[in-house]
């Protein structure tokens, strides 16, 4: 029992996929505008993780080592697909706050990232769990960021208008500057906690630190 | 045996196999989906379509587009279910680009609302149409109320201030809408708008309708490419062009038979956009410029009886006037049997060349005291005499002047080489304005009274001096002759 519930606090704090693992940084500084459309996309990515977790962890002894890419990216694509539709269906405004990003959770490097680290060499229910810490912390990263931003471009949080109307209002800060200046300043804040609690680990670009390392044919060629 | 079989299955058959089957599931998966939401994201979408609709016509229940009308600038029309009216998105040709404009019209014709799209017209000017600014709703309720057509500065319309092209642009596509109702409602006939020709036969449709017909006829008349005598005897097309701003500017002239211009029709050129181009893109600046062309003959000119071409844009306008000219002189070849006007000579460039362009080829070189070269035609009917005058730096550019006689000491032709004066100023005194004054003068008394060109005093002092000196020799030839 305490190993379940380590896998899914894991993706909470220690293995936080947004400023630990450094993964899905793209739509983490584009649906961040607003708290409503972080949790929005939060939601939506979780719920594909999921699936595709579960999905790929089930088929891990039949699926062959060297189609896996394609059949994940399938799995995925699918599970993103279902999701699109559904939210164009039944939740058009989110459809609309999140734009073209939606269809990009079928490249969010998190999913991809823990089928290749996790789901393909874990049980079906540990992946599942997997899954929903991961989810869960890329959700709580998203809503933080985009509460943050929210109230500083626009003085309100989930709409609820918070700062008075008198104050100015920072405006940049919704923007894409904006998302890279929380987006710092979020990291910053992480690290300082990680040297308090001698915690620091080495986050690193290029192949070192993508998911696919391992089956990529062009090994270098993102630096 | 059994391991390169294991291999087999393992490397070639099992991914296929796999993959296969991932693909089919997630197909079937995919399509159950789409079975359930398509209707349902369908649905949202014209609810949010139609919902602009919703905006200007507040009485309507739903809407049904209206399919087959054939009114341009308009580029859906929607009716309402429940019989209160009609909706059109129309657009106009703005700043920037097309200006959409939503308008309501209740069954008695009369616009019930407006709204305006989001445009690419300029931020501050047209863009204010739509930018949450109280500028927009404003016009909006200035057009609102209105039926037939609008026009700018007419009845309360009064649009946006300062942005001219864009009110014009929202005004265009009202009148598109109200059309558009005319034809749909009352079953009007639709207003086509037509492209702008580009050849003389489409002109020629445009101007004197489809069943004009002309035969072509021979012309030599310089900056014509087509003429043709109408069919019917009523007259005569030319398709004549002036060299405009951004190369050639072609116009369709039609006159009558007796050279009165009936019809100009602008075909596209190249012209700079916003300022030649307004000749043919529709809007209202070429067909007036073409109306003030109408009804004049023998030759026209910018600023005069009224032909005032396009504001801002002289280059052009200067282009269609000469366009309409050269149909002219073309007319006069054609119809009236006239010589044909060739295109302008260009002016010779050296003394060599003024030999040849004045006295005609195989004239003989002679000689005579203070003369640079003399030279004779070949009939010996013309002679040219060419002299150093003092131009204004004479030490380093000397001005060489060549007169032209012919037998009785009329000057004739007159070349002057002002390479080495200054330029825009001592070289006037070469240009055609200055030396076509000494044609026809033959004796010094005449060239005296030539005026100087202002500013240009020691070049033009230079240049008489020289034909002056050029008529002394002359008369010394011929009186030792």
């Amino acid at each position: 029992m305490n190993n379940k519930v380590k896998i899914l606090t894991n993706g909470l704090l220690k293995e936080n996929p947004t400023l630990r693992l450094v993964l899905g940084t793209c739509p983490t500084l584009a649906v961040t505008t607003a708290a409503s459309s972080g949790l929005g996309m939060g939601i939506a990515a979780a719920f594909v993780l999921i699936c595709s977790n579960i999905v790929i962890s089930a088929l891990r002894k039949v699926i062959p080592d060297k189609v896996r890419l394609p059949a994940y990216i399938t799995i995925i694509a699918t599970f993103v697909t279902i999701v699109q539709m559904l939210v164009k269906a039944f939740f058009t405004e989110l459809d609309t706050a999140l734009g073209v990003y939606l269809p990009l959770i079928v490249v969010n490097c998190i999913i991809l990232g823990r089928a290749e680290m996790f789901a393909s060499k874990n049980k079906v229910v540990d992946s599942a769990l997997d899954g929903v810490g991961m989810g869960l912390g890329f959700t709580l990263i998203l809503v933080l960021m985009g509460s943050f931003r929210e109230l500083i471009s626009k003085g309100s949080i989930f709409g609820v208008m918070l700062l008075p109307e008198s104050l100015d209002r920072f405006t940049l800060m919704g923007s894409a500057p904006g998302g890279f200046f929380t987006f710092g300043l979020f990291m910053a804040i992480v690290v300082w906690i990680e040297i308090k609690t001698n915690n620091r680990i080495k986050r690193s670009i290029g192949c070192e630190g993508c998911p696919s390392k391992g089956a990529c044919a062009g090994k270098g060629e993102c630096e | 045996m059994a391991n390169k079989k294991n291999n087999n299955y393992e490397n070639v058959v099992k991914p296929i196999v796999v993959l296969v089957v991932i693909c089919l599931i997630t197909s079937t998966l995919l399509a159950v989906t789409n079975y359930f939401t398509a209707p349902i994201i369908k649905a949202k979408e014209q609810q949010a379509a139609y919902a602009a609709y919703f905006a200007v016509l507040p009485d309507a229940d739903n809407f049904t587009t209206v399919e087959g009308f054939a009114t341009s600038g308009v580029e859906e029309a929607v009716k309402a279910d429940n019989g209160s009216g009609y909706a059109f998105k129309a657009i106009g040709k703005g700043f920037g680009g097309d200006v959409p404009v939503i308008v309501g019209v209740n069954m008695d014709g009369v616009i019930t609302g407006v709204s305006f799209l989001q445009n690419s017209e300029t931020s501050g000017f047209g863009a204010r149409l739509y930018d949450g600014s109280a500028d927009g709703p404003a016009y909006a309720a200035e057009l609102t109320g209105k039926s037939g057509s609008v026009a700018l500065g007419q009845d309360g319309v009064n649009g946006l201030a300062g942005a001219t092209v864009s009110s014009t642009a929202v005004v265009s596509a009202v009148n598109s809408a109200l059309s558009c109702f005319a034809e749909v409602a009352l079953g009007q006939a639709a207003v086509v708008e037509q492209a702008a020709p580009t050849t003389l036969e489409e002109a020629v449709a445009i101007l004197l309708g489809d069943g004009a017909s002309y035969t072509p006829v021979e012309f030599a008349t310089a900056g014509v490419q087509e003429a043709g005598a109408l069919d019917d005897g009523s007259g005569y097309v030319f398709l004549a062009v002036g060299a405009g701003f951004g190369g050639d500017v072609p116009v369709a002239v039609v006159t009558d038979a007796s050279g009165v211009i009936t019809g100009v029709s602008f075909l596209q050129n190249g012209e700079t956009s916003g300022f030649g181009t307004r000749l043919y893109d529709g809007s209202e600046d070429g067909p007036a410029f073409a109306a003030q062309l109408v009804g004049k003959s023998g030759s026209v000119a910018l600023g005069s009886d009224g032909v005032d071409g396009l504001s801002g844009a002289t280059v052009s306008s200067t282009a269609v006037v000469d366009a309409v000219n050269n149909a002219l002189n073309c007319y006069n070849e054609v119809a009236q049997g006239g010589a044909p006007v060739a295109a302008p000579v260009a002016a010779p460039a050296s003394l060599d060349e003024a030999v040849t362009a004045f006295l005609g080829d195989g004239a003989v070189a002679g000689e005579a005291e203070g003369a640079a070269a003399v030279y004779t035609s070949a009939d010996g009917a013309l002679t040219l005499i060419a002299v150093e005058a003092e131009g204004f730096s004479d030490e380093t550019a000397p001005l060489t002047v060549a007169t032209c006689f012919d037998a009785e000491g009329v000057v004739t032709n007159l070349w002057v080489d002002v390479s080495g004066q200054t330029q825009g100023l001592g070289t006037k005194a070469g240009e055609a304005a200055f030396t076509d004054l000494f044609v026809g003068l033959s004796d010094a008394a005449g060239v005296d009274a030539v005026d100087a060109i202002a500013s240009v005093t020691e070049s033009s002092d230079g240049v008489k001096a020289g034909v002056a000196a050029c008529m002394e020799i002359f008369q010394t030839m011929k009186g030792g002759n």
